[in-house]
């Protein structure tokens, strides 16, 4: 695969991906921007891999991460933000301000326990491999994990009691 | 709740998260002006992210090559004539010898050299490394270039078009992942020169009789011709303004074996941690006006070329600073720890250094153990 043929046909992936771990579209597009800079310089060595695409994605939590730590900026997901990205998703009443207190919640874990999140439920990887993407042990990665459910299981506690489960 | 029913829960939280993200049309064509600011990012680096502005620079005459000066492809190379001048006036790079470098210093050699180069443009950063795969970069352009290299505020994709109508040429060198005969993932190894895994694309063009990869990456405004020469990826970067692909056709052509042409560094480790002990240095020396910037970089992983497992920067300005810091002493003068793992300190002549890497706890040891030499040589900057 070329470098092109990836802009055209994955770039849209790894874009929702950065969305997920940076919480902040901003960021997101950034971090997307400069791990494609980077890639493209050696893109011919991250093809060759047997996973490019882990590869930069790996990159953009890397990319994440460190972005956070030199500007320390967070940008809160609004209800504006929110309506704005998805006036299609079915509402429920209740169940949208729940919905919208997780999601609230995840953007406002701290970066890492956030990007544990994303990598476990939305990039479906292993305790192993999260540990390989971040530098740190399986222990520390399930430590964050941890964290992380503690305090996003509030938010979906109110969501079984609005009946929804 | 049920482990399934909440893994549900936090992947549609996640999903409603990613439809936020931004639109992909408006992140690839941002892409094309990115790329191009790539080139002068290790320059951004280093003077860069200081408060290094085109007048505080200074503009030095040597950086404005007077027309009329040198002409003709010198001595490499026959080059065909594909079409019109790229630029009215072309310049003969010298390619003698660099002096020794003083003892203290650090010091990598260039691999190759051009011995032609469109008028208007003066060499302003080399990159070399000492041992490991081959690696080169070396760059010249016009002073607007560098002036906007140097903004350290304002809009990237406006500093991007104004780069674009800019002078620049570049020519780096990498070793091809094909052909290193160490990496047993990679298929093909020793494959054909004409690979086009090896070039970046289908061969369209030829350098010197050798198949290359003509493209345009990121945009029509930065011409680019990649081929292989001595087992080794060489890439010819150059913008329209500085002749487009009729000038890199002929910058390529000109490519010659460099004659102990380096980057030199005004400093050498003295300790290091374990970590990083008997790998390949890169050595990078950028000079712009009156403003210069030299780094030793050593990688803990080489495909990940950004993370440097110990990074030393000396320069003539006050390198960028985490805002969480904390003092320290370091080569008996104040400085600050930050924590990303670098110690910053101005050093008793004015100059800067930032060092560091991994673990702040190593970077005060590799800060008094470092070894500061006699001015490194930088009589290539503002030449051919």
């Amino acid at each position: 695969m070329t470098f092109d043929e990836y802009l055209r046909t994955r770039v849209s992936a790894l874009l929702r991906f950065a969305m997920v771990v940076a919480c902040d579209a901003h960021l997101a597009e950034d971090v997307v921007q400069d791990v494609l800079v980077r890639a493209h310089g050696r893109w011919q060595r991250i093809v060759a891999m047997e996973h490019p695409e882990a590869y930069l994605k790996r990159m953009v939590v890397n990319e994440c991460l460190r972005s956070r730590r030199r500007t320390r900026r967070t940008v809160p997901l609004t209800h504006d933000s929110l309506d704005a990205a998805s006036p299609h998703l079915p509402d429920h009443a209740g169940a949208y301000g729940v919905r919208d207190d997780l999601v609230r919640r995840i953007a406002s874990l701290p970066p890492k326990q956030r990007a544990v999140v994303a990598l476990r439920y939305y990039d479906g990887r292993t305790d192993a491999e999260i540990a390989e993407y971040l530098g740190c042990r399986e222990g520390t990665v399930r430590a964050h994990a941890s964290r992380a459910l503690a305090t996003l299981r509030t938010a979906m506690s109110a969501s079984t009691a609005h009946g929804r489960y | 709740m049920t482990e399934r029913s909440e893994h549900d829960e936090i992947f549609a939280a996640l999903e409603r998260i990613a439809h936020q993200a931004p639109a992909p049309d408006r992140v690839v064509q941002g892409l094309t002006g990115r790329i191009r600011v790539h080139r002068q990012r290790r320059a951004l680096l280093t003077i860069g992210g200081a408060t290094v502005g085109a007048a505080a620079a200074g503009v030095p005459a040597f950086f404005v090559l007077r027309p009329g000066t040198d002409a003709g492809p010198g001595p490499g190379p026959a080059v065909p004539s594909t079409g019109p001048e790229p630029s009215p006036v072309s310049v003969a790079p010298s390619i003698g010898p660099d002096p020794s470098p003083a003892a203290g210093n650090t010091w990598a050699p260039l691999l190759v050299q051009p011995t032609w180069l469109p008028a208007g443009v003066a060499e302003f950063e080399r990159l070399a490394r000492t041992g490991g795969d081959p690696r080169q970069l070396q760059s010249w352009a016009d002073q607007e270039y560098q002036n906007i290299a140097q903004e350290t505020s304002g809009d990237m994709d406006e500093r991007a078009k104004r780069l674009a109508a800019t002078r620049f040429v570049s020519i780096a060198v990498t070793l091809p992942r094909t052909l290193d005969p160490q990496r047993a993932d990679v298929p093909a190894t020793q494959g054909p020169v004409s690979d086009p895994r090896v070039l970046g694309g289908e061969a369209n063009a030829t350098v010197n009789g050798q198949p290359a990869y003509r493209s345009e990456p990121g945009g029509p405004d930065l011409a680019e011709l990649s081929w292989v020469l001595n087992g080794s990826l060489v890439r010819v970067s150059v913008s329209v303004a500085a002749g487009g692909s009729e000038a890199a056709a002929r910058v390529a052509a000109s490519v010659v074996a460099a004659q102990r042409s380096g980057v030199e560094v005004g400093m050498s480790f003295g300790w290091l941690p374990e970590r990083a002990r008997g790998l390949p240095m890169e050595l990078i020396s950028t000079v712009m006006g009156a403003e210069w910037a030299q780094v030793i970089d050593i990688f803990n992983n080489d495909i990940d070329g950004d993370d440097p497992g110990v990074r030393a920067l000396l320069s003539s300005t006050k390198p960028a600073v985490m805002v969480d810091q904390q003092p320290t002493t370091v080569r008996g003068r104040r400085g600050v720890l930050t924590d990303d793992g670098y110690v910053t300190v101005q050093l008793a002549d004015g100059s800067w250094l930032q060092i560091g890497g991994r673990a702040s706890s190593e970077a005060v040891r590799l800060a008094d153990k470092l070894v500061i030499g006699p001015p490194a040589y930088r009589g290539w900057s503002g030449t051919r």
